[in-house]
């Protein structure tokens, strides 16, 4: 697992380049590697402007499956997380484009958050259909030899 | 049987058998307790040997089946993956039809994934070949609900952001009726009924002009 | 290179470009008309002073047209769109119009579904096709901006006639 601190605003970038190496040598191509740094750029620049500062947690899923990226802070928290969500809104004005955004490109996302507490927004991107779909073969024999 | 008999090495014999157990128990078929093959020197403690032999030998077979099933499940899907995406290839061949005019009929349903691909390889056609203008013709495409409108619309936004010109053509009278009652939004987008006014269209973008040869 | 630096008084300015540590992107002149080439990744603070030198530049040079170059932008996030669109939006009060030239398609795509349009900034394949755009456009102009002068200078022989 790889972890950028999200201190100053060049962190974002470090934050989303980082991510999109990671997902280049996990095998994503171009467009997928740029929905990736696209989505974690702007989860960053969330912490940066609403938390002031926390982590972005990058790590590989479980069989090379694909990536998932975790951005944490403790920060104020999101009062209305359906609210949040919703295309267009923004508690500063701003286009409230980045929680949508970063739904639509990714495959899963996942939010914490308790108010005063903090935030983690968790996204996955996953590598094929039929990656997922793969079968591990089970080397462990079912229970123990019985002699009876 | 051997029931009168002593038992002989009784430690070490139990000591081997864990031992074998326990490398069993890590995965590793290919261990057997050494028996005496000497039925004569053959004891209670044999007995057990052999059945744990056996067992153990008879996991390893079963754990070889299922590995090599998972193996052939795998190379299936694979498979499939593989014609899924020769179909989808074969389904929406992109055309160059003119110098730097592309035409794009779809066919079928589009999905969201297939939608993706489709754009995916459309642009980076228009940005290889510096495309100034591409016909998506929908002519082929069975039912458009506002899932399908919504990611033509999305094909048509992106070549534009590439600066590429586009056009739809195809709409046919059910279709356009029931873009209009899903309140889809065309206005920034070019449409036209067939494929020959899209290639007029394209002609005329391009500065293009079609004479008819006059005959001596 | 044909960077412009801004003039005189602004001597302040160019040491708080120093202190901040933001090296600024080359904006070249060809006649009528600004080209920008963007070649780093945009950090946010450096895409705000690039759309201020721009605006500057256009002031300045009495420029009526930009051509910003993003083929070498290998992601474009809302931050850096917005920045973009409302950098032609001001520019058109400037009187300048801007073309976007060479969008990487992973990068179109991802904003299409990123959910921003670009707001009906205008866009070429390159930069040849920029300046052809940014011509035409500009003629169109003038010869919009003829019609209203004759109609207008009609509507006043008919207030004459009257
Ligand atoms: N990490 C966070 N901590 C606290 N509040 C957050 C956090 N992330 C998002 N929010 C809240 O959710 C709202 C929506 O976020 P979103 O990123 O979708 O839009 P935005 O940041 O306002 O605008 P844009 O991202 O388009 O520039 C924000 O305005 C902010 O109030
Ligand atoms: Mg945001």
């Amino acid at each position: 697992m790889t972890v950028v601190q999200i201190r100053e605003e060049q962190d974002i970038v470090r934050a989303r380049t980082t991510a999109k190496e990671a997902a280049r040598e996990l095998g994503f191509g171009l467009v997928d590697q740029t929905r990736i740094s696209t989505a974690v750029s702007e989860l960053a620049r969330n912490i940066f402007l609403y938390a002031g500062e926390g982590e972005v947690h990058i790590e590989e899923l479980n069989n090379h499956h694909g990536i998932r990226v975790s951005f944490i802070d403790h920060g104020p928290g999101i009062e209305d997380v359906d609210l949040a969500m919703k295309d267009g809104w923004s508690s500063v004005r701003a286009m409230g484009k980045g929680l949508p955004g970063a739904k639509r490109l990714s495959d899963r996302m996942e939010i914490h958050t308790e108010t005063g507490e903090g935030t983690t927004v968790t996204i996955e991107k996953w590598l094929s259909p039929s990656s997922k779909l793969r079968i591990a073969p089970s080397p462990k024999p079912r229970g123990g030899p019985s002699l009876t | 049987m051997a029931k009168t008999k002593g038992i002989a090495d009784l430690e070490s014999r139990i000591e081997r058998m864990e031992e074998i157990l326990s490398v069993a128990a890590c995965g590793d078929f290919g261990v057997q307790i050494e028996t005496d093959t000497d039925m004569e020197k053959a004891d209670a403690l044999t007995a057990i040997e052999t059945g744990i032999n056996l067992l153990i030998s008879d996991m390893g077979e079963e754990v070889r089946e299922s590995t090599k099933k998972a193996d052939e499940l795998e190379e299936k899907l694979n498979l499939i993956e593989q014609q899924r995406k020769a179909i989808e290839e074969l389904s929406t061949p992109i055309i160059k039809i003119w110098e730097r005019v592309l035409v794009l009929p779809l066919i079928g349903t589009l999905d969201t994934r297939r939608s993706q691909r489709l754009t995916e390889a459309l642009l980076t056609d228009i940005a290889t070949t510096q495309t100034k203008v591409t016909i998506l013709d929908i002519t082929g495409v069975p039912t458009v609900d506002s899932a399908v409108a919504n990611h033509i619309l999305k094909t048509v936004a992106a070549v534009q952001l590439l600066g590429a010109e586009c056009v739809i053509t195809g709409i046919r009278p059910e279709v356009a009726q029931t873009m209009v009652h899903l309140g889809v939004d065309l206005s920034g987008v070019e449409t036209l009924s067939t494929l020959a006014e899209g290639l007029k269209w394209a002609f005329r973008s391009l500065n293009l002009r079609m004479v008819e040869e006059q005959k001596a | 290179m044909g960077l412009q630096e801004p003039e005189s008084k602004d001597g302040r300015r160019a040491e708080s470009l120093t202190m901040l540590g933001i090296s600024s992107i080359p904006i070249l002149k060809l006649r009528d008309f600004l080209i920008v080439s963007i070649q780093i990744d945009l950090h946010d603070r450096m895409a705000e002073q690039l759309q201020q030198d721009i605006l500057e530049q256009i002031s300045q040079t009495q420029a009526k047209g930009v051509l910003i170059d993003i083929s070498a932008l290998e992601m474009v996030d809302s931050f850096i769109g917005r920045t973009l669109a409302d950098t032609a939006r001001m520019a058109s009060t400037l009187d300048a119009e801007i073309v976007i030239v060479g969008m990487q398609p992973a990068v179109a795509i991802t904003l299409v579904e990123l959910g921003l349009s670009l707001g009906g900034v205008k866009t070429a394949l390159n930069l040849d096709e920029g300046y052809e755009l940014l011509q035409q456009t500009l003629e169109e102009k003038a010869s919009e901006g003829q019609t209203s002068e004759e109609a207008l200078a009609e509507e006043a022989d008919d207030g004459g006639s009257d």
